[in-house]
């Protein structure tokens, strides 16, 4: 039991095995000082900026809603005259005649499996 | 005379020109926001070692105790309005490098997180090849056996052992009974001497 308690006494009494870099506590002040300003001043020029932040959030998110609407409906617009103007009028009667001869196609089936 | 652009060259002017400056004047000093910062500054220059001697004996290198030093003293300034004079100065300083102390360790852990090395291994490994320490090998496991203590039981440890602090002072700092310190203290060097003569 003496001896531990001897090492630790023994430790003590030695020279603190830690340095510091020359000057260090001299420089410490402006140092100390120099990070003080940066960060007053980062927190003066904060509340500017987060005053208005929701605003600018909201402004965003409107500018950001009315281009996509006029987008889609200007190319909504365009698509609707241009379905117009391409699709020639004979399509309807093609595709009217393709679902008649389906539906008489479809007529035989039933009327020869019910038969 | 106040030096216009430096208030923390301050001191200089009311150690220098008045040494009857007593705790208790800057302490009024801080409650006046026109004295606030000279006051601060003295206070600061006051405790700064005693506080960087606190940090760097929980973190070991120097860089990283300047920068958890900063941090405690920002943290100071941006809280002086919260400091009522309650309690001493030096014990809501030393409260703050406290924080800032456990802090840091709790996010150096984190960031080693991913490291197969514990985080006690690698400052001790730091330790021996850091310029600004100088101890023998026997001082390499002094601190290894320091480093094996949990960080609340290391803290109490420094600071009964290297700033010899009064129990009740430590209660006040770290919110601990003096009971509960006392029986800490007591483990944390049974632990170091069993370390050290198990090394052997």
């Amino acid at each position: 039991m003496e001896t531990k308690t001897n090492i630790l006494d023994s430790l003590k009494g030695e020279k603190n095995p830690f340095k510091v870099p020359e000057g260090y506590f001299e420089s410490l002040g402006p140092a100390l000082q120099e990070v003080i300003d940066q960060k007053e001043n980062e927190v003066k020029t904060e509340p500017f900026l987060s005053r208005f932040r929701p605003l600018l959030y909201a402004a965003a998110s409107v500018a950001i809603l009315v281009c996509a609407t006029v987008t889609f409906i200007s190319h909504n617009q365009e698509n609707v005259e241009q379905a117009r103007n391409q699709v020639p009028e004979e399509i309807n009667g093609i595709q009217t005649k393709i679902l008649y001869t389906h539906l008489e196609e479809e007529s035989i089936i039933y009327y020869q499996v019910s038969e | 005379m106040i030096h216009p652009k430096f208030p923390f060259f301050d001191y200089i002017y009311i150690t220098k020109n008045d040494n009857r400056v007593q705790e208790s004047e800057l302490i009024e000093q801080l409650k006046d926001e026109s004295t606030q910062s000279q006051a601060f500054t003295a206070l600061v220059k006051k405790y700064q070692e005693q506080v960087y001697w606190l940090i760097r004996k929980m973190v070991l290198s120097h860089d990283d105790a300047n920068d958890v030093l900063q941090n405690t003293f920002l943290h100071a300034w941006k809280g002086i309005k919260t400091f009522r004079g309650d309690a001493k100065f030096s014990t809501w300083l030393y409260r703050i490098a406290v924080n800032e102390t456990f802090t840091f360790l709790a996010n150096a852990e984190l960031k080693n997180a991913n490291n197969m090395t514990d985080l006690e291994d690698v400052m001790v490994q730091n330790l021996a090849s850091d310029e600004y320490f100088e101890g023998d090998e026997l001082q390499v496991k002094f601190q290894k056996a320091i480093l094996s203590l949990p960080p609340k039981q290391r803290m109490v440890f420094n600071m009964k052992y290297f700033e010899e602090k009064k129990y009740e002072e430590m209660e006040e700092i770290l919110g601990t009974s003096v009971g509960a310190l006392k029986a800490s203290y007591h483990h944390a060097v049974k632990k170091i001497e069993s370390f050290i003569l198990m090394e052997d």
